[in-house]
């Protein structure tokens, strides 16, 4: 029974106007948005490969001059841009994507202003995510505001209760069978993507591209299941269609508009964090603590005599006033860490939401990346400075009296770039993916078993007269 | 006086609705069209109210052509549609005031509607209630109502009984019978051959798009409407 | 009776689901997003307020060299009501003899953690139109269709009413369904703007605010016309309210951001990496002249250092205390340097102004495109009745080089390159040779740099000896911030509200008369309508 019921409501759907505007919206914008992403993709790898070359040759030069010079340079590195981002960009344009760095810390991040025009509004990209988030979980609610309280309306809801019919075998026969619907309506576009990927050859579909985009397929999937069960328990919740599709509507806009815009103001309202000028102000006054504190000559220096003793003070002054610094700052940085962690925790009450995060998450682009590079990259640098401290105490014309920002009394002598540790940056493991994800899937999958529930409850004493 | 001459409707798909169909419905007289579904009673009613446009042929509404001026026609006709739904969120006088404005008579008071509420003997109680708790039969009277507020000298009704139970059905074919008397001209489309025989100054038969019998009162009363009805019904089985 | 259908039609809608819903989202709605506006436009107000007062510190200098006035274009409170490109735009720009304004700086939205620019936020008038056009397609969708369903649309044909009447007495009733609702909308987005402490409108922005709720009406009223006709060409009204609803999503959220990505991706721009590279070329072009110039020179004898001199990374520089021969040697250089930076200026804006092109040139892509959709033309006629929109501020930078060149003659008239003042405060007067300061600075104990060579070589002590003797006046601290009440001072006009109506004529004439058609092609639709 459960089977013919799924037969019957898949031949009316297909059928449908519905899924016929949503099939040929998709397929449009599924076209459009990789030919952008195509575009776009190819422009950013070109000007990233400029970077790379040149930042390459920039350190080269650093090293082969002088090795001090490498360690003490600050450098920005960029992130290389992402091969996968057709299936989402996780806002990799609005979070941080450049670092400053040098041999002896990993001083900040900023955003890349990079090709942005500012005189165009902030957008989004029309990649798989948001066409699955905001079209399809659309479609998804149009597809099931009236598959109850319509079937009342039409009068075909008591014909088939009037036969041997569990309530639980309908619903769950009209809930699979939009789920099964949506998927199959999914497919055309998706295809159409890759082909259109393939076709153009700007991306290489790898291993883990396949994998990236099968993991992709799966939260899409429980999206979709999540997002029907809503449009279920809209439909459910009242006798009228129309007003099934308000509450439908209203949903989708909770969603879709209201939980994300607000994040912002009750994040900063419910987890405020120090602001620019107060970090700064206790920088200047940690400065000001070591300047009082500091011995006599620790700023005195001569380019000609790296064995000068105020070059040690020199020396050690300046690292104190790194570290101090640092320290505020990367205090600092921990409270955007957690202020932005707590936005998103904010966020959940939108399956909208918590499936971006998923597609971050699954991509290993957005946030989840962004701490990987911040990892990887303190932990490179800490390689980097100790290569730098070997090789320094190899040159017997240096003090090894080490300065963070200066050249005095550290080695002077240049170093085969070929041996010098290099930064590559590494996607996101399965592990960090599957740390950042579980909660969201959790979250996910828990909205869908209440609202389905509800709806079940619901049902079983739904009016069919 | 309704007149149809030579009115004719051949729908896109080829369907000859209506085929050449001659008809005069006098002041003071119940027709009754009688026929199965899809013989053309129904599209008979659209063309005198101009929802389509015939053919060929002429739909006449006290003297004026439906399709010409059909402004001026409509004000000599009321229509009594099969499922008269109305509007839910109003109550039973705001429907019959809206109606009443759209048909001319725009000074009517509270107590007016009541009064003719009444005469159609809904109950007091349901004056002020929404529409959308209303049974079929009271529906009904209210879209009778509808048309004697109208007062107007012709009146269309389209299965004005399917549905309704003996007791609502008899009430509101007295009204129709106080209509009558009031030299109103009354086409009434039925599958109520008991109404119909009850009611009917002249009956006519519909098949297939045809007018194909007329009888009088005193004509069908001789003989057995019922029969010949069903003998005209099981040709067009045949 | 054109009256009594639209009174018909409005209390039935008043006393329909829709009504309540509509008007509780709005309720829910308005004030939410004005709360998070306001609280972003405090960020932009704080960093407004700190650039303010780097502007009032850019005047409190000491020379003229390195005097570089910062240009704060003031806050718009009404980029509460919708942000345009406001807050993509910086609002301050250093005016530089060197370089000609080309873009202003301190944009992106203010929030003290760059993650947070993660989470977008739709500002009031974003949030307006996809309420009200929602609520427009809502309530006509079923005009025809759902009386026709109904049956009540043949019983009302069955009277004597033209079908023009009956279709203008639906768009009325609707009218007075939605007008209260819009000017609710307006009324509690003024309560919740009075009730906030950090922002005050004065009467232009409540005019302003007046007629942005006039758009409105006639945004909603264009949306109005589209559930009519698309009510008018079908026959059920779940079909209606399925395309209707698609079309809403596709106009409010598919093609914003399709039109922007659009542009972004197949309009080019050259990057701004590019560009600062072929400005950097002209900077060193120049910097290799001023070299040769300065080779060309007799060098002075600088001793072995320069008293009290702090560059700057715009060419400007101070300096205090230096030997006579020094301080003429620069301000013999000055003269040919300064002039010749503005040159290079000039010469390096048609590169900057094409690259303005091409922004300019992807933005009216993605606007163009933009215009298929009514609730983008709707914001676009707004930021500019608000002055958030882009050629409001073109015109703020286009008064920003006309003050350049303000301050450049101001600069000129004054002969200020030809004065010491350019680069030091120590009157000419004063300088002192380089033996002179090298006997007094050591008290006598060295008289000339001869003296001074031999004592460092015997006493291995560096530079202390000429720290015994401070001499007054030879530090660039000892001198008052200069004197610039003759100054030309910036001044610009911000938009009035006749000059912004007039601008966005063009967008309001596009919703008006798409909505006039559409009204016309729903009577055409209608005339026909099968009303059985």
């Amino acid at each position: 029974m459960l089977l013919e019921i799924i037969f019957r409501e898949i031949c009316h759907n297909v059928l449908s106007l519905r899924l016929h505007i949503s099939l040929i919206l998709t397929l449009l914008i599924f076209g459009v948005g990789t030919a952008a992403f195509v575009r776009n993709y190819s422009g950013e790898r070109e000007e990233y490969n400029r970077w790379k070359v040149e930042f390459i040759e920039k350190n080269r030069k650093l090293a082969e001059s002088s090795l001090t010079r490498l360690a003490v340079g600050r450098q920005n590195l960029i992130l290389t841009p992402r091969a996968n981002a057709f299936i989402t960009d996780a806002r990799g344009k609005y979070l941080p994507n450049r670092f400053e760095f040098s041999g002896y810390n990993v001083f900040g991040f900023s955003v890349r202003p990079g090709g942005a025009n500012p005189y165009l509004s902030a957008f989004e990209e029309l990649n798989w995510m948001f066409i699955i988030a905001i079209i399809i979980s659309f479609a998804v609610f149009l597809f099931t505001f009236d598959t109850i309280s319509g079937e009342k309306e039409l009068r075909t809801l008591s014909q088939t209760l009037a036969n041997p019919v569990p309530r639980g075998t309908l619903l769950f026969g009209k809930y699979l069978s939009v789920i099964l619907t949506t998927l199959l309506m999914l497919v055309p576009g998706i295809g159409l993507s890759l082909i259109i990927l393939l076709v153009t050859g700007t991306v290489a579909i790898t291993t883990e591209t396949i994998l990236e985009i099968t993991g992709f397929l799966f939260i899409a999937a429980l999206f979709v299941i999540c997002i029907a069960s809503f449009g279920l328990l809209s439909s459910v919740i009242s006798r009228s269609s129309k007003v099934s599709l308000l509450i439908a509507l209203t949903i989708w806009l909770f969603f879709v508009v209201i939980v994300p815009n607000t994040a912002v103001f009750w994040t900063q309202s419910l987890f405020p964090v120090q602001s620019v000028e107060s970090v700064q102000s206790k920088i200047q006054q940690a400065f000001l603590d070591l300047e009082k504190n500091a011995p006599d000559g620790s700023w005195s220096s001569s380019g000609n005599n790296p064995f000068l003793p105020q070059h040690e003070l020199r020396a050690n002054h300046q690292t104190n006033r790194m570290n101090s610094q640092m320290n505020i700052m990367n205090a600092f940085y921990n409270e955007m860490f957690r202020q932005f962690e707590q936005a998103r925790m904010l966020t959940i009450f939108s399956p909208v939401s918590v499936f971006e995060y998923l597609s971050e998450a699954v991509t290993g682009g957005g946030y989840v990346r962004f701490q990987k590079v911040w990892r990887d990259l303190h932990a490179w640098q800490t390689q980097l400075l100790a290569y730098f401290k070997e090789v320094d105490a190899k040159d017997p014309a240096s003090p090894h009296w080490y300065n963070p920002y200066e050249y005095f009394s550290t080695t002077r002598k240049g170093a085969n770039y070929g041996e010098v540790p290099v930064f590559k940056e590494k996607a996101p493991t399965f592990r960090d993916r599957f740390s950042s994800a579980w909660p969201y899937l959790l979250i996910t999958v828990l909205y869908t078993a209440v609202a389905f529930f509800l709806s079940f409850v619901l049902f079983l004493r739904y009016d069919v007269r | 006086m309704l007149q149809a001459i030579d009115l004719t409707k051949r729908y896109e798909d080829n369907l000859l609705a209506l085929d050449h169909l001659n008809l005069q419905v006098k002041e003071g007289e119940i027709f009754c069209l009688l026929g199965a579904n899809g013989a053309g009673k129904t599209t008979t009613i659209n063309l005198f109210l101009n929802f389509i446009e015939p053919t060929s042929g002429t739909a006449l509404i006290n003297g004026v052509d439906v399709t010409k001026d059909p402004l001026e026609a409509k004000k000599f006709v009321s229509y009594v549609s099969e499922n008269v739904m109305l509007y839910g969120n109003f109550t039973a006088r705001q429907n019959l005031d809206f109606f009443a404005k759209l048909g001319g008579k725009k000074d009517l008071k509270k107590e007016d509607y009541h009064m003719y509420m009444r005469k159609v003997s809904l109950p007091e109680m349901a004056f002020e209630m929404r529409l959308k708790n209303f049974s079929k039969g009271m529906r009904q009277k209210l879209g009778i109502t509808i048309a004697i507020i109208k007062d107007a000298p012709n009146i269309l009704l389209d299965e004005p009984t399917s549905g309704l139970d003996p007791k609502a059905a008899a009430e509101f074919i007295k009204i129709l019978k106080g209509m009558r008397d009031q030299d109103k001209s009354i086409l009434m489309c039925t599958h109520d051959i008991f109404r119909a025989k009850e009611i009917a100054d002249r009956v006519g038969i519909m098949k297939e798009g045809r007018l194909v019998m007329v009888r009088t009162r005193d004509e069908f009363l001789e003989e057995n409407l019922e029969k010949i009805y069903l003998e005209y019904m099981q040709e067009a089985v045949a | 009776m054109i009256i009594s259908i639209a009174l018909k039609e409005f209390y039935n809608n008043l006393v329909s689901a829709r009504f309540a819903i509509g008007f509780l989202l709005c309720l829910v709605l308005v004030p939410l997003t004005l709360i998070v506006s306001i609280n972003d436009y405090k960020g932009k107000l704080r960093e407004y307020e700190s650039q303010k007062k780097e502007a009032e510190n850019s005047l409190q200098v000491r020379v003229y060299s390195k005097l570089h006035p910062e240009v704060v274009r003031p806050l718009k409170p009404l980029s509460i009501f919708t942000r345009g490109v406001s807050y993509n735009v910086g609002s301050k720009v250093k005016i530089l003899l060197g370089e000609k304004p080309m873009l202003s700086s301190g944009g992106s939205l203010v929030r003290e953690n760059p993650f947070l620019n993660a989470f977008f936020s739709m500002d009031f008038i974003t949030i307006l139109a996809i309420t009200l056009s929602l609520l427009a397609l809502l309530f006509t969708y079923d005009s025809c269709s759902g009386e026709r369903e109904q049956g009540t649309l043949k019983l009302v044909f069955s009277n004597s009413l033209g079908r023009a009447k009956f279709l203008l007495g639906k768009v009325i009733g609707v009218c007075l369904t939605l007008l209260p609702i819009t000017l609710f909308c307006y009324l509690l987005a003024a309560l919740v703007i009075i009730l906030s402490p950090q922002v005050s409108f004065s009467v232009m922005e409540w005019i302003s605010i007046g007629v942005l709720f006039v758009v409105s009406i006639i945004f909603f009223g264009l949306c109005m016309m589209v559930g009519l006709f698309i009510s008018c060409r079908l026959r059920s009204s779940v079909t209606s309210i399925i395309v209707c609803l698609f079309i809403w999503v596709l106009f409010l959220f598919i093609l914003p951001n399709l039109s922007t990505y659009a542009a972004r991706s197949f309009i080019n721009v050259s990057s701004r990496e590019k560009l600062d590279l072929a400005l950097q070329e002209i900077d060193s072009e120049f910097n290799s002249k001023c070299d040769q110039h300065q080779k060309s020179m007799e060098e002075p004898p600088y001793g072995m250092w320069y008293w009290n001199y702090w560059g700057g990374e715009y060419g400007d520089y101070e300096e205090a205390g230096s030997p006579d021969l020094v301080m003429k040697y620069h301000w013999q250089l000055n003269q040919f340097t300064e002039p010749l930076r503005i040159d290079y200026a000039d010469k390096k804006w048609p590169l900057q102004k094409s690259y303005l092109e091409e922004l300019d040139r992807q933005r009216k892509f993605a606007e163009r495109l933009s215009l298929l959709s009514p609730s983008e033309i709707f914001r676009l006629a707004a930021s500019t009745l608000c002055g958030t929109d882009v050629s409001a501020h073109y015109s703020f930078l286009e008064r920003t080089r006309e003050y350049r060149e303000e301050f450049i003659d101001f600069f000129k008239n004054k002969k200020i390159f030809e004065s010491y003042q350019y680069f030091t405060r120590q009157p000419p007067e004063n300088l002192m040779t380089l033996d002179e300061i090298i006997r007094v600075r050591s008290g006598g104990l060295v008289n000339n740099q001869q003296e001074l060579s031999e004592w460092q070589r015997l006493n291995k002590d560096g530079f202390s000896v000429l720290f015994k003797v401070d001499i007054p006046g030879s530090h660039n601290e000892d001198y008052e911030p200069l004197d610039l009440s003759d100054m030309p001072k910036f001044n610009w006009q911000q938009g009035t509200i006749a000059g912004n109506l007039k601008k966005c004529l063009d967008k309001i004439g596009m919703l008006v008369s798409a909505g006039v058609l559409l009204f016309f092609l729903s009577f055409v639709s209608f005339v026909r309508y099968d009303v059985r």
